[in-house]
Parts: structure tokens; C-alpha cells; sequence
């Protein structure tokens, strides 16, 4: 596929001036306007490169095929594809929940790509597993699936119009919500299959590259230890369990996330 | 809390932005069924939360309502003692905190579940018949392959059937189908046909001589040589034993005597890889008052006269 189709298929954005790049994911249920809170704190002394995967945000849902992202590999692959178009070697990867997955399957995959990667909220498997916790049945998580598929009009709309931002013209809005609402909840409901059923606590002794974890406290969805078997199945890694709460510090607890980042990039 | 907000027919509740409940109404009290406010101001929305919801919530609407301020019409699971509650869940954020109202959704619920499980069923059966087609197209195409292994088996099982094991011709169960065969052609249009019967003169000679190995291989070679002495409508037979007969199609009398004579010289006159051998040639021509037994018996008759005039020679009756 040529570069530019690349950096249109995934919605590539690029801006901020540094030797270094900052390649930042999002995760499940989000696209790149997750990290809007973070980035502003980087540009300055970073290349920081956004984009959403493959039939989220702003990507080209029409290169959404069901067979490429039927496990996590097809995502990685979105990554490495990006590094490439792009060019860019050695960037550090920051990836929120699932993304942290994703990101360490690319180091694996590609070593030359990713020189250190920063997980926010990891958890290499979510489904209960004889001597292991995820903290998820899979019933829980088929209730979970019905209940994104109840609810899906109605988030769809509030994705819609910063999406486009387009809200002083709300008929290309209800449009694009229209094709948001008809297109997307199977590509959806499949990445929730894929994350939630995915299994990568045998890889995670694959990873080379310096990792961080950085764990918030009460997250229901990747709890403590969670986030500590990660850490002691990953060779090089570093654990920071943070003062924010719930699964999302880069939207509830920007300033602890951006000040733990700086403080590990600046070492 | 103003007396009618305490009783409105919806719960409602007001939590911090990180989740802990501060003050309920007494409907949302009744409703997840608590008998004091107490019980539930101070908890964490997650422990009011199926795990479902849980996940649920925290993907959705902590993001949505940093973003939006407020969230409309989520439906969420509540955790009871006895049983979950389905609700619908608006929520708003005002002066640092999250006002929220739900209302019971139960008979909704029901309805949605139904028309989540008929789309289930709809899928299922659309993935079950494409699977049921998948199956019976495999079957078909199993069913075809297997049709054509037999005839395949069949042919070969049908050329078993008239083809003399040792020397490859056709056997006498051939012959014998397409004499009927011509006997009735020709009392049908005039067509003429001639049998020849041959004999290998003194064969048991050979057999005594060089043991039965060489005297099957010298069958073979004669089969081979009167195969290349006939033309693709002849039927070339054995009989049995040393015997051989060669059905001449659209050949008289005269001409059979000539074509008999013929594969005689050849035989006599031929290069042989074990042994020379030469053979005694009985010729017998239809004609319209024969039965196939009285053409049978006329060529025996022949074959005997020619072995009795000395072997080696061909006689006519």
C-alpha cells in the first residue's frame, strides 16, 4: 500500500519538532482525540504522531476487512505499517489499555521500530484462567458486548461531532452519524471480541525493549495486579503505580500522566 | 433534599467525578433496595455495578462526560441482592459533581433482549443454512467424485469381464455377444461376415518342451501377432487353451479364405522370439439359414479337415 495511503487509511497525523517521536494509541471504545489532553504537554520537545486504527475515529472504515483484524496482529500491523510509511525508527510507543498489547506485539514483530514502549493500564488478558486473574468471566464480558450493542446509538452520537467538527454544520454531522451508527458496530463489537478474549501472557517474555507500566489505582478493567504480572513477566520493565483512579488517567488525570511520562523520557 | 426531588418517581443521585455517591433520593434508595440513604452514600458506583456495566461504564461514560458534560439515556445493569436492575441513566455534570437520574427500564430491557435474541436467531440461522448449503455443495461434489470413481471402476470391471487375462484379447463370453451381435445384423440387412477358428498345430509340444512359462508367453505372442493381422472391426478372441477366433466383419467366403490364408503365412513364415510355431485355420462364412451353432459347426468342421490334411493350412466350409 502506498505511504499515503497509509497516513489516510489510519488517519495519521504528525506535528510537534524533536528528534524523538512519540507515537501515542489509543484503546478500546476511543480514538486519537483521547490523548487531546497529553499531546499539548510534548510538541514542543517531541515529534508526536496521532491516528486512529483501522474502522475507528477518523480512519478509512472501508479498509476494515473482518479477516486482517480478527486478533490483535492486524492492529500490531497497523502500527508497523505507520512506522513505515513514515519511515520513523526507534520511537517511543505510548498505549493506553489494549494498546499496550498491540504496541509490544509491533516491537516483537518489527525490533528495529520501537525502542521503548509505555503501557498505560495493561492487561495482558482479561478472562479468568485457573491460577489466573483477569478479573472477567466470559459471560461477564458477553453481557458486556449486548450491552455495547444496546447502547451503540447512543454513543455513536457523541462521537459524531467532534469527529467532524463540523457542529456549525450539523447536517454533515447527522450524516456522518448516520454512517458511524449503520457501519460500525460490528468493527466495534469485533475489537471488543479481540481485545477482550485476547491472550498475550505468553508473549510478554518476547518483549526486549524497556518498558513502563503505569498502573492507576481502583481500574476495574486492568486492576493492580494485573499490572504486576505484567511487570514481572516483562524482562526490562518499570512499574509506577500512580495516584489516578479508574482506567482512563490520560482523560481523568492528565497532569500525574504527563508528569510521570516527562519524568520517565527525560532519564 | 426538597421533598418532591426525594420522592420523584425516578432515583437520582449525585457522586463525585471519581465515583464516590455523596446523596441519593429515596426512590433511588428503594429502587436498588436500600432502606437508609446511608447505605449507599459513600460507596463507589462500581460496587452498585454488574461487571458488565462496570466494564461498561468505565469505558464509556467517564470519557464521555469529560468530554460532553453529560451523558444521556445509557443503559446500565445495577447490582442488586436479589437481582439486577436494568435502567436508563442521564447524567450531568454541574458545579465539580455528577447529577444523575434512572428510571427502571425493565420492560424495555425485556423488549430489546427479544429483539436482540431474534437477531441473534436471524444470524444464527443465516449462519446455519449458509453452513447447511456449505455441507450439501461438499456432499455433491463428494457425491460426483465417487460417481466417477465407479464408472471408472465399472469400465474396468466391464473389460474384466470380456478380456482373456493371459493374452489381453477378448475372451470367448465377447466373442460369443458380438457373433449374436452379427448373426442378427445380418439376417437384418445381407451383411456378410466369415469366422476364422485357429488352432496352434502340436502345442502341447511346446508345453512339453519348454514348460508352461514359454508356452503361455508363446499364446501371448500369437495374440499380439493376430491382433496386428485384423483391422480395428474384427474381433480378435480366445477361445480357451491354444484356440483362437477371429470374427471378419463385411468378409465373404472368398475374402476371409484369403485374409485366413494370409495370417497363416505370416505364422509360418514369421519371426517367433521362443519357438516357431504354425497353426491350422478353420474358415467358416454366414449365411442366411445358419443358427449361430450351425456356423459354429462349420468352422470345427473346417479347423478338423485342415488339421487332418496335414496342420499348417487353412480349409473352407
Amino acid at each position: 500500500m502506498m505511504e499515503t495511503d497509509i497516513i489516510k487509511r489510519n488517519n495519521v497525523r504528525v506535528f510537534g519538532s524533536g528528534e524523538q517521536t512519540l507515537l501515542f494509541a489509543h484503546g478500546f471504545g476511543f480514538d486519537q482525540r483521547t490523548w487531546e489532553r497529553i499531546t499539548p504537554a510534548f510538541q514542543e520537545n517531541f515529534t508526536v504522531v496521532l491516528f486512529d486504527y483501522t474502522g475507528f475515529g477518523g480512519s478509512d472504515k472501508s479498509a476494515y476487512t473482518p479477516d486482517r483484524y480478527q486478533s490483535l496482529d492486524g492492529y500490531a500491523e497497523d502500527i508497523t505499517d505507520i512506522c513505515d510509511s513514515l519511515q520513523l525508527q526507534r520511537v517511543t510507543f505510548i498505549g493506553h489499555s489494549v494498546s499496550s498489547m498491540i504496541g509490544a506485539l509491533a516491537s516483537i514483530r518489527k525490533p528495529d521500530l520501537i525502542d521503548r514502549l509505555i503501557m498505560i493500564g495493561p492487561s495482558p488478558c482479561y478472562l479468568n484462567d485457573e491460577d489466573y486473574n483477569g478479573g472477567f468471566e466470559r459471560q461477564d464480558v458477553e453481557a458486556l458486548l449486548d450491552m455495547m450493542e444496546k447502547n451503540f446509538k447512543e454513543w455513536a452520537r457523541y462521537l459524531a461531532p467532534i469527529s467532524m467538527k463540523n457542529e456549525d454544520r450539523p447536517q454533515l454531522t447527522t450524516a456522518f452519524e448516520e454512517t458511524l451508527t449503520a457501519n460500525d458496530p460490528k468493527i466495534v463489537r469485533q475489537f471488543a471480541e479481540v481485545t477482550f478474549f485476547s491472550d498475550m501472557r505468553k508473549e510478554l517474555a518476547n518483549i526486549v525493549v524497556p518498558t513502563l507500566i503505569l498502573q492507576t489505582r481502583s481500574d476495574t478493567i486492568a486492576p493492580v495486579h494485573v499490572g504486576s504480572f505484567v511487570h514481572e513477566s516483562i524482562p526490562n520493565s518499570q512499574f509506577i503505580l500512580m495516584e489516578a483512579t479508574g482506567h482512563n488517567p490520560q482523560i481523568s488525570h492528565p497532569e500525574e500522566l504527563i508528569d510521570r511520562i516527562q519524568t520517565y523520557l527525560a532519564n | 433534599m426538597d421533598k418532591q426531588l426525594n420522592m420523584a418517581p425516578c432515583g437520582y443521585f449525585v457522586m463525585k467525578p471519581d465515583g464516590y455517591i455523596i446523596e441519593v433520593n429515596q426512590t433511588f434508595c428503594y429502587m436498588l433496595g436500600a432502606s437508609r440513604s446511608q447505605e449507599l452514600t459513600g460507596r463507589h458506583i462500581h460496587s452498585i455495578l454488574t461487571v458488565a456495566s462496570k466494564l461498561y461504564y468505565q469505558t464509556f461514560f467517564t470519557p464521555i462526560m469529560a468530554s460532553y458534560k453529560h451523558v444521556n439515556e445509557m443503559y446500565l445493569t445495577f447490582k442488586l441482592q436479589n437481582g439486577d436492575i436494568p435502567v436508563l441513566l442521564n447524567a450531568v455534570e454541574r458545579e465539580g459533581r455528577f447529577e444523575c437520574v434512572i428510571v427502571h427500564m425493565t420492560l424495555r430491557h425485556e423488549y430489546e433482549n427479544d429483539l436482540l435474541q431474534a437477531r441473534r436467531n436471524a444470524e444464527r440461522m443465516l449462519q446455519e443454512t449458509s453452513q447447511a448449503y456449505e455441507n450439501l455443495q461438499h456432499l455433491l461434489s463428494e457425491y460426483e467424485e465417487k460417481k466417477q470413481e465407479m464408472l471408472v471402476l465399472n469400465a474396468a470391471l466391464q473389460e474384466m469381464t470380456v478380456t482373456d487375462p493371459l493374452t489381453g484379447l477378448k475372451n470367448r463370453r465377447y466373442f460369443q455377444e458380438q457373433l449374436t451381435r452379427y448373426v442378427n445384423q445380418s439376417k437384418k440387412d445381407g451383411t456378410p461376415f466369415s469366422i476364422l477358428l485357429i488352432d496352434i498345430d502340436h502345442f502341447k509340444k511346446v508345453n512339453d518342451t519348454f514348460g508352461h512359462p514359454v508356452g503361455d508367453a508363446v499364446l501371448q505372442e500369437l495374440a499380439g501377432k493376430l491382433q496386428s493381422e485384423t483391422r480395428e472391426e474384427d474381433v480378435t478372441a480366445r477361445m480357451g487353451g491354444e484356440e483362437f477366433t477371429i470374427l471378419l466383419s463385411q468378409m465373404g467366403a472368398e475374402q476371409a479364405q484369403t485374409a485366413a490364408e494370409h495370417i497363416r503365412f505370416n505364422i509360418e513364415n514369421g519371426k517367433w522370439f521362443h519357438t516357431p510355431i504354425t497353426v491350422s485355420i478353420g474358415v467358416a462364412s454366414f449365411r442366411q439359414s445358419d443358427t449361430i451353432s450351425s456356423l459354429m459347426s462349420r468352422s470345427d468342421e473346417a479347423l478338423y479337415q485342415a488339421k487332418k490334411e496335414g496342420r499348417n493350412r487353412i480349409a473352407l466350409k
